[in-house]
């Protein structure tokens, strides 16, 4: 199963475009539209749920926003997956986030929704990484200043 | 680092939409041994509700300047108003549940829980959203600039560089 998630920014360009290419797989798949105005017409779709983690453990690859929390969720799920970066969002910054972590084989980022069909390939042949969180010392930083 | 559940203090997390929510619960399960966490949640973000994995009583305040601001000036009047209650209910809920300090990861909504927090004297901690890396948000721009956060942190080690007095602590996630 193919499962898409939009979460929530105005995904249409994404979904429109998975509804596009939909026929292509000889697979269900599955689309979190949020509160897009487009009805996809190959798959089936749902608004929004309390938690999409099912839907990352069932499918064989994810098509995501390229969000920062459910970016980092897929990746220490260790799940296949595209990131497809926003144009909407404020400044873009989500390439920011997108080319590093391309760089360092743990999400293949899909720059334009026309590519998509060549990035999900992409994903599926990309090698799996493990991801090694790094230190966190926040609750170290905060129980200094708080001088518990 | 202690950890002692009756001397845990209060911490308010600010959980606006998107991935400041995950940011900061992120950082609350990072701290549940040491903080009891309480939670300021924007109303346009209802879902974040059903996602709290630590229980702790909650405020419900209005978006404000979410975006670059508005040219459109009765925007600007409603954001300015939606602003100044938030402001003052965050107020009263660090009174309230006598939080020591406020955490927020970023968006233009949480600068009105961040003023409060600071107009009343308590701590406030900022973390960069990891979104970022090699450029600086707006709300962490004018926090930074203007010194409202006690701490300052960042979660990537190349943000260092772009706020030389922010401490690197890494990731919850």
């Amino acid at each position: 199963m193919i499962f898409v998630t939009v979460g929530t920014y105005k995904g249409d360009r994404l979904v429109r475009e998975m509804d596009r290419i939909a026929p292509m797989f000889d697979e269900p798949m599955i689309a979190q539209i949020g509160r897009g105005k487009y009805i996809p017409r190959n798959c089936t779709f749902f608004r929004f749920s309390p938690s999409l983690e099912p839907y990352f453990r069932e499918a064989r690859m994810v098509i995501s926003h390229g969000g920062v929390g459910t970016t980092f969720e897929l990746i220490n799920m260790g799940v296949s997956f595209v990131a497809v970066s926003s144009m909407d969002v404020h400044d873009n910054h989500q390439e920011d986030l997108l080319s590093k972590l391309e760089a360092i084989n743990l999400l293949v980022w899909c720059k334009e929704v026309s590519q998509l069909s060549e990035s999900i390939r992409k994903a599926a042949t990309l090698p799996t990484r493990v991801y090694l969180k790094p230190r966190c010392r926040i609750a170290e930083f905060v129980a200094n200043l708080l001088d518990l | 680092m202690k950890s002692n559940h009756r001397r845990q203090p209060c911490i308010a997390m600010v959980l606006v939409r998107g991935g400041h929510t995950f940011q900061a619960l992120a950082v609350a399960d990072h701290m549940k041994d040491l903080i009891r966490p309480v939670y300021i949640i924007c109303k346009d973000n209802r879902m974040a509700f059903g996602r709290l994995r630590i229980p702790g009583s909650i405020v419900w305040i209005r978006p404000s300047f979410q975006s670059v601001l508005s040219k459109c000036v009765g925007r600007l009047i409603l954001e300015s108003a939606s602003f100044l209650l938030s402001f003052a209910k965050t107020a009263c809920f660090l009174l309230q549940t006598r939080s020591r300090a406020l955490v927020s990861v970023g968006s233009g909504s949480s600068l009105a829980p961040i003023l409060a927090a600071k107009a009343i004297r308590r701590q406030v901690v900022y973390v960069e959203s990891a979104a970022r890396i090699t450029t600086r948000s707006l709300c962490g721009n004018i926090v930074y600039r203007y010194r409202l956060a006690d701490l300052f942190l960042v979660q990537w080690e190349e943000q260092v560089a772009l706020y030389p007095r922010a401490k690197y602590a890494g990731r919850p996630f």
